[in-house]
């Protein structure tokens, strides 16, 4: 399997994605002209080469699932670190829509499409919307002048680390049974099963989450009322 | 098809990464409605693990959407979590020009 051509497209593919999105991010943060131009032909080169090297070591029945698959984890993750490191909290939210439409993403290519269409109706129509709602009622939120990270942040970084670390090994050392083939057939009809598991299997669970939210609802108007 | 096992195993790779991205916000953001943001990551990193496992596990022999089902509580846990944070949030700017997570420190009415 490994020939020199496939270790070349893989080098290829790995070096194109980090050379393209390390000249992304100095191009968010260089303000120097002519060095922003020279960064963007970086980026540009980086990514023809990531694009490349993926088309050249995937099946072409494959290619649009492993296209889908990268630009999903793009959207997670730049989403996920846009929601961290933004400055202007509205700005924030959006990038963490962006992420949850990758998470979406990933739940249609893990066979979970109503699952991805709850997350798209859900946490990007609901969650979000009163998410950006609370922002922009409480105008003075979108306040740059707090000071926006604590001191500790190097420590918070090593923390951060240690705990990937310790899943990231959990999952490397991971031993799972191999499971018997899925074939399509048996994951046809999601919607139905799942209506299924939650009418018949989960039916109580159901009937608590429903009061629960009822409950919610009720202390958070509770909360904002007027005295 | 070894093809959608690599996409769980990556997808579970993900979700530890959106995870620790979501831990890191919480710990060093001070504003309240980001550390919100930062937990609703976390809420869907564990949320992609559950779905990628339910996929693993899909057989047969064992046609169960469990993880799937669990996600969807996730979610509506989420959504009840949400409306109580903001509502908080928004009582203490009701009180106070300007919100600090290090400076709400007391606990009275």
């Amino acid at each position: 399997m490994a020939t020199p051509v496939v270790i070349f497209f893989s080098y290829l593919l790995v070096a194109g994605l980090l050379v393209g999105v390390s000249s992304l991010i100095l191009l968010a943060i260089a303000r120097f002209r002519p060095y922003r131009r020279f960064l963007a032909t970086l980026a540009v080169l980086g990514f023809v080469a990531f694009v490349w090297g993926m088309c050249a070591l995937t099946q072409p029945g494959y290619r649009l699932l492993v296209c889908y698959f990268w630009l999903f984890t793009a959207a997670v993750v730049g989403g996920g670190v846009g929601c961290v490191t933004m400055r202007n909290v509205f700005h924030a939210a959006l990038m963490l829509i962006l992420s949850l439409l990758g998470v979406a993403g990933y739940f249609i290519l893990v066979n979970a499409e109503f699952l991805a269409m709850v997350q798209v109706i859900i946490y990007i129509g609901g969650i979000m919307v009163l998410f950006l709602f609370g922002i922009m009622v409480s105008q003075n939120i979108i306040g740059t002048q707090l000071k926006q990270n604590t001191p500790q942040s190097p420590w918070a970084a090593i923390c951060a680390g240690v705990l990937f670390m310790v899943m990231f090994f959990t999952g490397l050392f991971m031993t799972l049974k191999p499971t018997l083939t899925v074939t399509p057939d048996v994951l046809g009809n999601n919607t139905g099963s799942v209506g299924w598991s939650l009418m018949a299997t989960y039916a109580l669970p159901f009937e608590v989450a429903s009061v629960l939210l009822l409950m919610a609802m009720l202390g958070a108007i509770i909360l904002v009322r007027k005295d | 098809m070894s093809d959608m096992s690599v996409v769980v195993s990556n997808s579970l790779f993900l979700s530890a990464v959106l995870f620790t991205i979501g831990v890191l916000g919480v710990m060093i953001r001070r504003h309240p409605v980001i550390i919100f943001m930062c937990i609703e990551l976390m809420l869907n990193a564990a949320n992609l693990a559950l779905v990628a496992f339910n996929d693993y596990h899909y057989s047969k022999a064992w046609p169960a959407l469990d993880g799937q089902v669990y996600a969807f509580m996730v979610i509506a846990i989420a959504a009840a979590e949400v409306a109580v944070g903001l509502a908080i949030i928004v009582a203490l700017f009701k009180r106070r020009e300007r919100v600090d997570v290090d400076e709400i420190n007391l606990l009275r009415g």
